[in-house]
């Protein structure tokens, strides 16, 4: 509980970017160092945090409930929004003033930079099952890909599920 | 995070079946398409140059298993010595 409480501490002190650039943070934490969550756990969690008004990084309470069940929800919780929640209550001034600083800037933008490749690295993560179970199933990822425009990400991710679900129940294993 | 809390709770306490098992891999694959949505536009907004070539080297050490929190202090940091964004 103490890992958990630290480890999203330090994400929501460095979570530059926005929620989605922290992701590959919260991967890294949940699936790959510790395997808290498998990468299909992880996705449902990713898709709960997409259909679920709020930040991205509310992600935190779900890997903390299923990972230690509630107390894991609320230490993770609150872990991951304490540094962010202290510095715009408690020193939003002394923050403006270093969002001016050029070095601050750049602090954040090679930051955001860095996740965004870590991004590719949860992308290659959580392809690489699906890959495995039939690589066919890519061709969905490339329609959600092209569908995204247009449709809702809640609506994609419904369709998926009941799609994935009624094949499964057809199959009778994966589609 | 009541929502979550719920959703994470009715997830956890799904009988594991091939039903359970193929809406989690639909909701992976959706997932799949939708990170490589928000990656495309991450990425679209990264000016060409040191900060894109960042990118590259922080997707590198991410697939060599370099400590995420790590690859972003670091990025941080060699992007504080550059002169300009």
């Amino acid at each position: 509980m103490t890992e958990l409480f630290v480890r999203f501490l330090v994400i929501g002190t460095i979570a530059f970017g926005g929620g989605q650039a922290a992701l590959p943070l919260v991967e890294r934490l949940a699936v790959t160092d510790t395997g808290w969550l498998s990468s299909s756990q992880f996705a449902a969690g990713v898709g709960l945090a997409y259909i679920t008004p709020g930040p991205v990084l509310i992600l935190a309470t779900y890997v903390g409930y299923v990972a230690f069940g509630l107390p894991g929800a609320l230490v993770a919780t609150a872990a991951v929004f304490t540094v962010p929640i202290a510095l715009a209550a408690s020193a939003a001034a002394v923050v403006a003033r270093m969002e001016r600083a050029a070095w601050f800037r750049r602090f954040g933008a090679g930051a955001a930079a860095a996740a965004i490749g870590l991004l590719g690295v949860t992308l290659f993560v959580l392809a690489r099952p699906v890959v495995e179970v039939q690589p066919l199933l890519l061709f969905g990822a490339v329609v959600v890909f092209v569908a995204a425009r247009r449709v809702p990400p809640m609506l994609l991710l419904v369709i998926a599920a009941t799609t994935g679900g009624v094949l499964g129940a057809v199959l009778g294993a994966h589609p | 995070m009541a929502l979550m809390v719920a959703g994470a709770a009715l997830l956890t306490s799904l009988p594991a079946g091939p039903v359970l098992d193929g809406a989690l891999l639909g909701v992976q694959v959706a997932v799949v398409g939708l990170l490589a949505v928000a990656l495309r536009r991450l990425v679209s907004d990264v000016p060409w140059g040191p900060l894109r070539l960042l990118s590259l080297v922080a997707l590198a050490a991410g697939l060599l298993a370099v400590n995420a929190a790590l690859i972003v202090v670091v990025g941080g940091l060699v992007a504080t010595g550059l002169r300009r964004d």
